[in-house]
């Protein structure tokens, strides 16, 4: 295919986010050159400006522009519960189902001895310093479950039970709309374990 | 397009790009593969909870030219184990054995011998009952032998005496990489000293199996010789060190209780 050197550039820079191909690259860069200069000028300002702007919040260690993230600084969020997730994307899936109304820890990361990441590559240290503060009752544990997220969340456990605060852990289980026949034997077995009463 | 099969145990993984992961295996026939597992983060049928580290599975792959990555076309769980998920050390544990596997082994020797060693365990690490403070060295002394590097425990490095026939106790020489007897001591540079029972327990048959190891009485003093003498040969043999190591001593795990008055010299 002839493409233009500034075509290219923009296909091949565009080829290189998740989930678009060369094809869908070329899709995307032709429509880009037919759209409106005012519109590409704004697409531009806003791809530079989440570089420039954001920042990690200084509490949470979530995305934030400035010191505080919005739920940090938003005083109908109760700092009474915490809930610790392993990335930012992780804490606007919880987010998004409009259930939970505390705070949030993001870790960065989880425990994996295997590729050298261990408590003090992760964001511990400034939870339990939050912790210390006094004003927070009950951390959840929303790593992801896998050998790794258990493993993270059975140190927090460890380091967190002794401040007297109490520490839940996320219900691993069959999706809603799910079959339990097709079901895997794993994810069945955790939920048949972590059953409650009606 | 050959298709391989064989029951395998999952050593690591690593996401690659968006929706693959890399994983390496440690299998029963083909020894350690490391293969692509194509859209592995999404799929919910070929690789349904079957990549996880320390997993046991069937896996299915085309194996590798060269040094290739081998592909794979999926992994069926055989047995979850369940004690890295839920018990901190067990978890670094089972991490430092997996780590150290992949460590020693280059690529496809050795496949059904440490297949079984690490299957064994992780199958220690699951039961209670079978746990003891001898799991770590009786494991690297098992891996160590396999892959070749176990010193000769029952006769003298230089002289070529029974150890045994010398009353039992003896150093390890780090330079000459074998034991010494109480005569040729002076010969080996820096040394460490060994009980006449760690001695003992080493010039035994070693090829019963971890479970039938573990099920030997030992003190604690022999445990921890036994463990210092296995790192310091691990240590010889390893390429690079161990980030396990680095996380254990991070999270405050110890891997081996310390025993007061291990002599080195």
């Amino acid at each position: 295919m002839h493409l233009t050197p500034a075509l290219a550039r923009l296909v091949q820079a565009l080829g290189k986010l998740p989930g678009i191909g060369e094809k869908t690259a070329t899709r995307l860069a032709l429509h880009i050159l037919n759209a409106d200069r005012d519109y590409v000028e704004s697409l531009a300002e806003a791809i530079w400006a989440v570089k420039a702007a954001t920042t990690l919040c200084q509490e949470c260690f979530g995305l934030a522009e400035g010191e505080l993230c919005s739920i940090c600084s938003d005083p109908q969020r109760s700092p009474e519960a915490i809930c610790v997730v392993e990335e930012p994307a992780d804490l606007m899936a919880v987010e998004r189902t409009h259930d939970y109304r505390g705070q949030y820890h993001v870790l960065h990361g989880v425990l994996a001895p295997l590729d050298g990441i261990g408590p003090d590559e992760l964001k511990i240290a400034p939870l339990l310093e939050r912790l210390r503060r006094g004003r927070t009752k009950e951390v959840i544990i929303a790593t992801n479950p896998t050998v790794e997220g258990e493993a993270t969340a059975l140190y927090l456990a460890k380091l967190i039970k002794p401040l007297g605060i109490r520490v839940s852990r996320i219900a691993h289980g069959i999706p809603m709309g799910g079959d339990v026949e097709y079901v895997d034997a794993v994810t069945l077995g955790r939920a048949i374990e972590g059953r409650r009463e009606m | 397009m050959v298709e391989a099969r064989t029951p395998a145990i999952v050593l690591r993984t690593r996401t690659h790009g968006e929706s693959d992961k890399i994983v390496t295996f440690m299998t029963r026939d083909w020894g350690k593969v490391t293969g692509i597992a194509k859209g592995a983060k999404r799929s919910h049928r070929r690789f349904v909870n079957a990549l996880e580290p320390f997993a046991h599975v069937h896996v299915r792959f085309r194996p590798s030219q060269a040094n290739e990555l081998a592909f794979i076309f999926g992994c069926d769980l055989i047995q979850s184990f369940q004690a890295p998920s839920r018990d901190l050390q067990r978890f670094a544990l089972a991490s430092y054995t997996a780590e150290l596997v992949d460590a020693m082994v280059i690529g496809g020797e050795s496949g059904q011998e440490i297949y079984s060693l690490l299957f064994e365990s992780l199958s220690v690490l699951e039961e209670d009952s079978l746990w003891t403070p001898l799991f770590l060295p009786a494991f690297e002394f098992l891996l160590l032998s396999h892959v070749g590097y176990a010193p000769n425990c029952t006769a003298c490095h230089y002289c070529g005496v029974s150890l045994l026939e010398r009353g039992g106790a003896a150093t390890f020489s780090v330079s000459a990489g074998g034991l010494l007897c109480s005569h040729c001591r002076e010969r080996g540079g820096a040394t460490l000293v060994l009980s006449a029972e760690t001695v003992q327990f080493l010039c035994r048959p070693q090829f019963g199996g971890l479970k039938a190891l573990l099920a030997t009485p030992v003190s604690p003093r022999a445990c921890a010789e036994m463990r210092a003498l296995a790192a310091r040969l691990l240590n010889q043999h390893l390429p690079r060190p161990l980030k396990s190591l680095a996380f254990l001593s991070q999270a405050g795990i110890p891997l081996v209780s310390s025993i007061d008055g291990l002599q080195e010299e």
